[in-house]
């Protein structure tokens, strides 16, 4: 399952958006046995939600412990009262909250482009005719089914003759629209917007990018924020291709930030990794149970229709 | 970087006759097998018994299993790292505790392997929980009636209603399953900075070619690798056509078996 590069991870993402299916799980009348059956069902289940849990709580326990109550036996099981002074330490010796700010600011300039980028693209595909549209559109398919492994030299070696290596523009630029993008939108703008509307717009006088703006993006609201939301953790959560391009420590992000900490301190200090990592984790876990039945919403959305 | 030179298919005829490429492919294949297949038909028992009528709590199982998918592998890696430590990693001291044999999960080969897997298992299996649940709510629900009165038990149910009629969620996953699982990369690359690991059990295709593209902490390697960005090139465009080659066997059985 890993995350990579340019290329959106299959793993997140199915598909054709759209027509959310209403949550109607309930509908399925398997047949329903009383009582026993269902507690040992819960039983079960809570029973794997506690293992499911257990390396986040495990990662709380050592973040706030100090070294030497890791290797106490038996071990503690229970946080301690060690975090600040654990992260103080992170602070000390790396430039954490620079790698936090890296992190905040390129999630947000690159889901931000690819956002409005994929939207225009998306949207002109699925809603202007000219000629060699589809063979244009079959071409940008193409390019989604390349896996990382192929991609990854040729980019490499493109941003080396730029010049681009140790600056941020390999993160910016590749990432500002990506197929796989352009292909979430077009189907939104396919199916969300009526021809209909876009003609009586222009008979208004509006132009083309009025209707854009304002019919195109507004109908396609759902699907900007479920590809917003993929795009955020993805960012976030990059790890090989900025681990590739960047040298300079002021310019790490956290994934990287985080693994430097590991490779300094892993076998000194690892409360102290366990710090940052923790804070690390907090942004994306928050936004992920704030926006949780969006999220579930569209990773399901496309896989059922295969 | 020198000058390109063209070199034909010199470097093809290194990838078939060196042994690194076939050992990466065989070790991607044996952690696939640990860890992509079991989450897969874990995730689909789960999304059954998830999608029974009248199962509270349905959101709070989904999301609590979901949760380690929005986590950076780096987090999931030093996580694992910590629990599977030799000396201090908490499943060594509670194999301590109840006198069970503790093992050097990250030095011996297959606790390499297992603890990868692990790591697959634990972040892939509430997206595909979410994934099946989604198909399962597509299906007709007269259908599994019918199948009750016709006196269907619940293992005749699954095998001969759910899984024919969740082919297309199937498909998928297999598809994406298999994609996402060879190329399988920053894990191995976490634990080891960059290695295959002891005995070079967590080398996969996708760190191998790491590796020739002379990526970040490579110099350190236990058997260093000279980079060489075309036979790197050459590796990538062998993981792309084992994926086509398993797509395609993939579609042609999933076809006949529909006949």
């Amino acid at each position: 399952m890993s995350a990579l590069t340019t290329t959106p991870p299959v793993d997140v993402q199915p598909p054709a958006p759209q027509e959310k299916k209403p949550q109607s799980v309930q509908k399925i009348r398997r047949h329903s046995r009383p009582g026993v059956g269902r507690v040992s069902t819960h039983v079960i289940l809570i029973f794997g939600v506690i293992v499911f849990a257990f390396p986040f709580y495990w990662l709380v326990v050592m973040a706030t412990s100090s070294t030497s109550d890791m290797f106490s036996f038996p071990p503690r099981l229970i946080p301690g009262d060690q975090f600040f002074a654990n992260f103080a330490k992170v602070l000390e010796g790396s430039d954490f909250w620079h790698s936090f700010f890296n992190s905040v600011w390129l999630t947000i300039v690159v889901s931000g482009t690819q956002l409005f980028l994929a939207a225009l693209a998306g949207y002109v595909f699925a809603k202007r005719k000219f000629p060699g549209r589809n063979r244009l559109f079959a071409a940008l398919l193409i390019t989604l089914v390349l896996p990382t492994g192929v991609s990854l030299v040729p980019n490499y070696e493109i941003y080396s003759q730029l010049g681009w290596l140790n600056t941020f523009w390999p993160l910016i630029i590749p990432t500002a629209v990506t197929a796989f993008g352009v292909f979430w939108m077009r189907q939104s703008a396919s199916a969300a917007i009526p021809d209909e509307v876009i003609d009586a717009a222009g008979i208004d006088g509006a132009g083309f990018f009025r209707t854009f703006w304002s019919i195109g993006l507004p109908s396609m609201r759902p699907a900007l924020v479920g590809l917003g939301i993929f795009q955020v953790m993805w960012t976030w959560n990059d790890y090989l291709w900025p681990l590739l391009v960047l040298g300079d420590p002021s310019q790490f992000t956290l994934p990287i930030a985080i693994q430097q900490l590991n490779g300094n301190y892993g076998s000194v200090d690892y409360s102290v990794v366990m710090a940052g990592t923790l804070v690390a984790t907090i942004p994306l876990i928050a936004l992920f149970l704030f926006l949780r039945r969006t999220i579930l919403e569209n990773v399901a959305g496309g896989a059922v229709k295969g | 970087m020198g000058q390109p030179q063209y070199v034909g298919l010199a470097q093809w005829e290194r990838l078939f006759t060196t042994g690194d490429f076939w050992y990466a492919a065989g070790n991607t294949f044996l952690i696939f097998a640990l860890g992509m297949i079991p989450v897969v038909i874990g995730a689909l028992i789960a999304a059954v018994v998830l999608s029974q009528p009248r199962l509270r709590g349905r959101a709070f199982y989904q999301s609590a299993f979901f949760l380690p998918q929005v986590t950076s592998l780096v987090v999931v890696a030093v996580v694992f790292q910590a629990l599977f430590s030799t000396r201090f990693g908490l499943v060594n001291a509670v194999a301590k505790f109840f006198g069970l044999a503790q093992l050097d999960w990250l030095t011996n080969p297959w606790g390499i392997r297992i603890v990868i897997a692990l790591m697959i298992i634990w972040r892939g299996f509430g997206y595909f929980l979410v994934v099946f649940m989604a198909g399962l709510t597509a299906i007709d629900t007269s259908l599994f009636e019918a199948a009750r009165m016709d006196g269907a038990g619940p293992l005749r149910m699954f095998s001969s209603v759910t899984v024919p009629l969740l082919r297309p969620t199937l498909i998928f996953v297999a598809l994406t399953g298999t994609i996402s699982g060879l190329q399988i990369f920053t894990e191995p690359q976490l634990l080891f900075s960059g290695t295959g690991g002891p005995g070079q059990a967590g080398l996969t295709m996708m760190l191998l070619q790491y590796q020739y593209l002379g990526g970040p902490g490579v110099t350190a390697a236990t058997a260093p690798v000279h980079t060489d960005l075309g036979y790197a090139t050459v590796i990538g465009w062998a993981i792309f056509l084992i994926l086509i080659g398993i797509a395609a066997i993939n579609a042609r059985l999933l076809r006949s078996s529909n006949d």
